[in-house]
């Protein structure tokens, strides 16, 4: 009779166990499926997005920019050219000592144009002149030396 | 026993290690959208760290000496600001007769160029110094657009009267010559003198006279005339 008691209890004891193992158990996967979730959603979002530096160059501009060469540059070739930004559609002229250039910026506003030293400092004079004819000046120093820096 | 047993089966699979996926692995694309979006971050950093950047870059500068050492010299730029040069066994100097040169031949209140790279503190690790007159870079050439009030012909060649558009109380009395280079904007290519007619309104590279006092020399026009304008 006793031996009887002692394996019921015995078993009952091992079914409660297994009863809160289990519950347990249940609840460990209810939370990891929910961290799973998270890492679903905290997954970054690949949205294709401009640089800021080529924003700011599409942004509407009403003055004039050079981006290149940079003020006080010295360059090794007598060939450079001039990148920059200013209203869309307008003329761009450029001015050296000796020589000037003209082109066009374009409907977003930016110009490339190739221009030729003199030898030395260049003061070099750019002005761009919109469908309006309001013109815009900058002027910026560009330094030609073959010499070996 | 076999109760035993079986109660040990049965907790074997209640106490078990849950079995899990792999997280999924991102397509091939996404890496590598991820990695362009790296280099961009990386290229942005690079480029936006001024003291790396231009210290790479060769400088130059314009000014007057203002004090000169055997170690540094210090000259004023046009806009006033001031720039030290430091000299070291490397800088070659150029003096006023082009000749190859010293330290000790440059003078407070000559004008140099300066040729280097840019420190941290912004002073300028100078390789070369050349000694050059302010007149021998001066750019006379000026940029104007306006409209012509006025033509008359003086030895075959127009000479007309521009109001700008910058300052319409003022007026510029512009030559021409056979030199002068005229742009039809609608054709893009050069055309004859004959084309400068009043109320034309003209973008004009110009210099001034030598000559005559409020004179310009025309060296390039542009004729804007042609082209449609929103603000007519």
């Amino acid at each position: 009779m006793i031996k009887e008691i002692l394996l019921a209890a015995f078993i009952g004891g091992i079914l409660g166990l297994g009863v809160t193992g289990g519950y347990i158990t249940l609840q460990n996967k209810n939370v990891s499926a929910k961290n799973n979730q998270k890492a679903i959603i905290t997954e970054p979002t690949l949205i294709p997005t401009q640089p800021q530096s080529l924003l700011k160059e599409t942004q509407n501009f009403d003055n004039i920019q050079i981006n290149s060469p940079e003020d006080n540059s010295l360059i090794s070739s007598n060939k450079v050219d001039i990148n920059g930004i200013t209203i869309p559609d307008s003329h761009v002229v450029i001015a050296t000592a000796s020589k000037s250039f003209i082109g066009q910026s374009d409907t977003n506003g930016q110009f490339s144009i190739p221009i030729i030293l003199d030898s030395g400092l260049n003061i070099v004079k750019i002005s761009s002149i919109d469908k309006n004819n309001t013109q815009k000046d900058i002027q910026i120093n560009i330094t030609y030396s073959s010499a070996k820096i | 026993m076999i109760i035993f047993s079986l109660v040990l089966i049965y907790l074997q699979f209640i106490f078990s290690a849950p079995i899990s996926a792999q997280t999924v692995t991102p397509s091939t694309d996404k890496v590598e959208d991820v990695k362009d979006i790296l280099k961009q971050i990386v290229k942005e950093t690079s480029t936006s760290n001024p003291v790396t950047e231009t210290s790479k870059q060769p400088k130059s500068f314009f000014g007057t000496i203002t004090q000169a050492d055997d170690n540094q010299i210090k000259i004023t730029l046009k806009d006033q600001s001031n720039k030290t040069l430091s000299i070291t066994q490397n800088t070659t100097f150029v003096n006023s007769k082009k000749q190859k040169g010293k330290i000790t031949d440059f003078k407070s209140g000559q004008t140099i160029i300066a040729m280097g790279y840019l420190q941290e503190d912004q002073s300028l690790e100078c390789r070369r110094i050349v000694y050059t007159e302010s007149k021998a870079i001066e750019n006379i050439n000026q940029i104007i657009t306006g409209q012509i009030v006025d033509v008359s012909q003086s030895q075959n060649s127009p000479i007309f009267v521009l109001i700008p558009n910058k300052n319409k109380n003022s007026q510029y009395q512009i030559k021409t010559d056979s030199k002068t280079e005229i742009i039809d904007t609608k054709n893009n290519k050069t055309t004859s003198a004959k084309t400068i007619t009043t109320s034309k309104k003209i973008i004009a590279i110009i210099q001034p006279d030598t000559k005559l006092v409020n004179t310009f020399y025309a060296t390039k026009i542009i004729d804007l005339s042609t082209e449609t304008t929103s603000n007519p």
